[in-house]
């Protein structure tokens, strides 16, 4: 404590009179802000949001634990969403969902009250000769990747039914970088084709909550994405948790 | 959109023995020549490592449409206990 978007407000400059606050929701938490911004500014509690992802999964990792080491970088974002008025929604529908029996697949085990980060925890060999304490993230990568085969594909098909669209109305996937391997599979099971769907690690990895946004300002600098364009934004992760919501690229968001 | 549908006929004949198609699938999984391994190979030792899992779930996926768990796949020890999951799965 203090909440880190306390911090942040005054690091900016920005008045007393907007409320900040923290969530803690990892790979889907992007979707999620933007379901918390949408539901912020329709329900007449704010005018203006502003998204802050952050990451620096980097202190999670085991310097000797090549199951994670290789795959997350530390990131952010900052996104502004403001009222607008539009005969068409320019943010949403969304769907949300959760299974925590997933919670110990993808997991910092220590650090809270049961078992406290300020206790020194030993560390042990684990998978591939490296080594990790209970302090550290752990992922099950096999057991992630089955959650994601089963829950993503019914996700995105759900979103779609919700908005009464197809998968050709939809000018762009933005899933969350989880790694190559599992978002090509995801792409072909769903039958996505391959020049509307984002691919984005090479620079920095997995992000965690960072990857959605950071993917699409890679898209539209890259003349791949432009503004105004319907698109779908998938989270899914840690929690479990998911979450996906139709979004208009930014640049353009009037009318 | 969506999986392959389901052959319940080829789920059946896997119970049974696993096909060339899986021992196939699973020797280009591990990188091996699919003349040198057998339904009872051990697979520890071979490479069979969480990449190895990871892999061999997208194949069972795609061949089958079926998603097997990965702490079970991560479990089984030979290409006939891979045919077994398949089987239950």
């Amino acid at each position: 404590m203090p909440a880190t978007a306390c911090l942040i407000q005054d690091r900016l400059g920005l008045g007393t009179g907007c409320g900040a606050l923290d969530f803690n929701q990892g790979c889907s938490g992007y979707v999620y802000g933007l379901s918390l911004a949408k539901g912020l500014i329709e329900g007449g509690m704010a005018r203006r949001v502003l998204l802050l992802t952050g990451e620096t999964y980097s202190k999670h990792l085991h310097c000797a634990d090549r199951t994670v080491r290789t795959i997350f970088g530390d990131g952010a974002s900052a996104t502004v969403i403001r009222a607008v008025e539009s005969d068409r929604d320019l943010l949403g529908p969304f769907v949300l969902g959760t299974d925590g029996r997933g919670a110990r697949q993808l997991v910092v085990r220590a650090g809270a009250f049961r078992l406290p980060a300020a206790v020194s925890h030993g560390s042990e060999p684990c998978e591939a000769g490296g080594a990790r304490s209970c302090g550290h993230l752990y992922m099950n990568g096999p057991e992630i990747f089955t959650f994601t085969l089963k829950t993503i594909p019914g996700l995105v098909r759900r979103l779609l039914a919700e908005a009464s669209l197809s998968i050709e109305d939809v000018d762009f996937f933005v899933f969350h970088q989880a790694n190559r391997f599992m978002l090509e599979r995801l792409r072909d099971k769903i039958g996505i084709p391959v020049e509307r769907f984002c691919i984005n690690l090479e620079t920095y990895g997995n992000t965690v909550s960072a990857t959605i946004p950071m993917a699409i300002e890679a898209a539209i600098a890259a003349g791949q994405m432009k503004p105004g364009q319907r698109i779908m934004a998938v989270g899914f992760g840690v929690g479990y948790s998911w979450g996906a919501c139709l979004l208009t690229a930014p640049g353009e968001l009037t009318k | 959109m969506g999986g392959v549908p389901v052959d319940r006929a080829r789920r059946v004949n896997e119970m049974m023995e696993p096909t060339a198609a899986l021992i196939g699938g699973v020797a280009q999984v591990l990188q091996v020549d699919a003349a040198t391994i057998s339904p009872d190979t051990v697979l520890e030792g071979l490479g069979w490592d969480s990449v190895a899992v990871l892999s061999t779930i997208a194949f069972i996926d795609e061949h089958y449409g079926i998603t097997v768990s990965g702490e079970e796949l991560s479990r089984c020890a030979t290409i006939r206990d891979i045919s077994g999951l398949i089987a239950r799965s």
